[in-house]
């Protein structure tokens, strides 16, 4: 049905076209598709269109977001001889909230390393273990924490990163957009090498 | 109902309320989010080609890459070129940089697919086999493909299943397959050099390391096809790979045969990783030179220990390589959720 169905010529009587539009009436206004999400009550009152907000964004666990030289990250967890563990920052866990309950502000960490000469940079988790291969949450401050770098060799075997999001920077100074690596929650495991050092394997719980 | 009016006022009101009609609703969701891996197939207009640009996905840290002319690439991976001295026909670009990969390897599916096999019965039928086209697409219309069997007795062809004129339900089917292929690294023999030692025409170190030329990132592949490396090869293979995803093209009704997917097609795509990858071979620790024997007795002022050196040459040099068939038994890679 189109406007060319009811337009009438000069001369020619209106009368039939009127009484033809009064009949197609209920066709020409039901509306002819939805998409998903959208559904049509039909009342006799009319007619109501229903949208629903379901496709809502996936919010991953450790989800990095920058701001103003800083980023933060979402909460996570990482599994550590199976108990699971919430990364610190400067001894405040990623949500805020402290071991005996009181709360935080959410703590970020600065990003002022920057970019690589290809302009990215990693906001990593860091696991650092003690020389005989555990990790040691009671005695070592943020034994499990984020930091940013800008290049993939840790400072030591002991020093386990994984990252968590790349950072791709318009230029030295600005950061464009970031791209989510790790979407889970975590298990960790130090494998001791021959030597002094070792291999850290970060997995998916 | 009666209604006095001229031709022109009624046919304004037609136009007005024709004007107000709701022809459909669409939700529109925006930021919906898609998975790393996500495959996006669009239409080039300028190069009238399908293309797919690839959701950033992650191997180790890295982001993988997708080979493709140096032309065409995204003006991140031309600054990065340029930056580093870059100058070739085809470059890697980095997924981050958003590239786009044009659909070049397709396979046909369906009405008019390539025999995949040919088999031959106990009475001496040869049967020709085609690839099955998925219940998904068979619902949308596209022909499934003939069944055609040789009857040995009578020496006549059946062909069964091929529609043709009016009847033909042509709607084409295309695919190309998106493969992951992250190199690793190989053993490889490598001579030592110990004056010290002279029991053996060489003696060797097994090492492990990337073959030349390979690359540091994972790269996406295109096939029309895609056989995994057999078992018996996937040790010795300097690669592993992971199958991506399928890209479908359907054509639009009474398609002609042989026809390449263009704008009209409608494409659809499997996915079959939805996760950022680890990546990691099982690399024995460093195992140093192999160990030859030497029989020293001290006899005839040294004279009688190059002797027994020089008889236990051969077993030495056997003994190396079968030590050195014994460690590369287990050097494989394999990729894991991150």
């Amino acid at each position: 049905m189109s406007p060319n169905d009811y337009t009438v010529k000069r001369g020619d009587p209106v009368q039939p076209f009127v009484e033809k539009l009064l009949r197609d009436l209920p066709k020409i206004f039901q509306p002819f598709t939805t998409s998903a999400n959208v559904r049509l009550q039909r009342t006799p009152h009319g007619v109501n269109v229903v949208a629903h907000d379901t496709a809502k964004p996936y919010v991953p666990r450790f989800f990095v977001a920058t701001s103003n030289k800083r980023v933060t990250v979402g909460a996570g967890y990482v599994a550590i001889d199976q108990v699971p563990v919430m990364p610190t920052i400067k001894g405040v866990p990623l949500d805020g909230v402290m071991p005996d309950g009181k709360t935080k502000p959410i703590p970020t960490v600065g990003i002022t390393a920057g970019p690589n000469e290809d302009l990215r940079s990693f906001v990593c988790l860091q696991v650092t273990v003690t020389p005989d291969g555990r990790v040691d949450l009671e005695n070592q401050k943020d034994a499990v924490t984020i930091v940013h770098t800008n290049t993939m060799q840790p400072p030591s075997s002991l020093i386990g990163w994984q990252p968590l999001a790349l950072l791709v920077w318009r230029d030295k100074e600005n950061v464009s957009r970031v791209h989510q690596i790790v979407m889970h929650n975590l298990n960790h495991r130090f494998r001791r090498g021959a030597g002094a050092g070792g291999s850290h394997f970060f997995w998916a719980v | 109902m009666f209604i006095k009016t001229t031709h022109r006022r009624w046919n304004e009101m037609v136009a007005e309320l024709f004007a107000q009609r709701i022809l459909s609703v669409t939700w529109q969701s925006e930021g919906q989010w898609r998975h790393p891996w996500h495959v996006l197939p669009t239409w080039n207009d300028e190069q009238e080609r399908w293309e797919v640009n690839i959701k950033p996905g992650f191997v180790n840290h890295l982001d993988a890459v997708v080979n493709i002319e140096s032309k065409h690439a995204p003006a991140e991976t031309k600054e990065r070129m340029r930056r580093h001295g870059i100058d070739a026909p085809t470059v890697d670009a980095w997924l981050s940089e958003s590239p786009m990969m044009p659909i070049t390897n397709m396979r046909k599916i369906g009405g008019d697919a390539d025999p995949e096999a040919t088999s031959v019965s106990t009475d001496g039928n040869i049967s020709i086999s085609y690839e099955k086209v998925p219940p998904f697409f068979l619902e949308l219309g596209v022909a499934p493909p003939p069944n055609i069997t040789l009857e040995a007795e009578t020496l006549t062809t059946q062909i069964s299943g091929v529609l043709s004129g009016r009847e033909r339900p042509t709607r084409l089917l295309r695919a190309c397959e998106l493969v992951l292929q992250q190199d690793r690294e190989v053993a490889m023999l490598e001579p030592v050099d110990d004056p010290a030692q002279f029991g053996s025409a060489m003696n060797y170190e097994v090492v492990y390391s990337r073959l030349p030329r390979s690359r540091e990132r994972a790269i996406v592949l295109q096939t029309a096809r895609y056989v995994p490396i057999p078992d018996e090869l996937l040790l010795m293979e300097p690669r592993t790979q992971l199958h991506l995803a399928t890209v479908y093209f359907v054509s639009p009704p009474l398609a002609e045969f042989e026809s390449l997917p263009d704008r009209k097609w409608t494409p659809y795509v499997k996915h079959r990783v939805f996760w950022n990858l680890c990546h990691r071979s099982n690399i024995p620790e460093r195992q140093g030179p192999t160990q030859i024997l030497t029989l020293p007795t001290g006899l005839a002022g040294g004279v009688g220990d190059l002797i027994n050196s020089l008889l236990l040459m051969p077993t030495n040099d056997s003994a190396n390589q079968m030590l050195l068939a014994l460690r590369n038994v287990m050097i494989e890679g394999r990729f894991w959720t991150i």
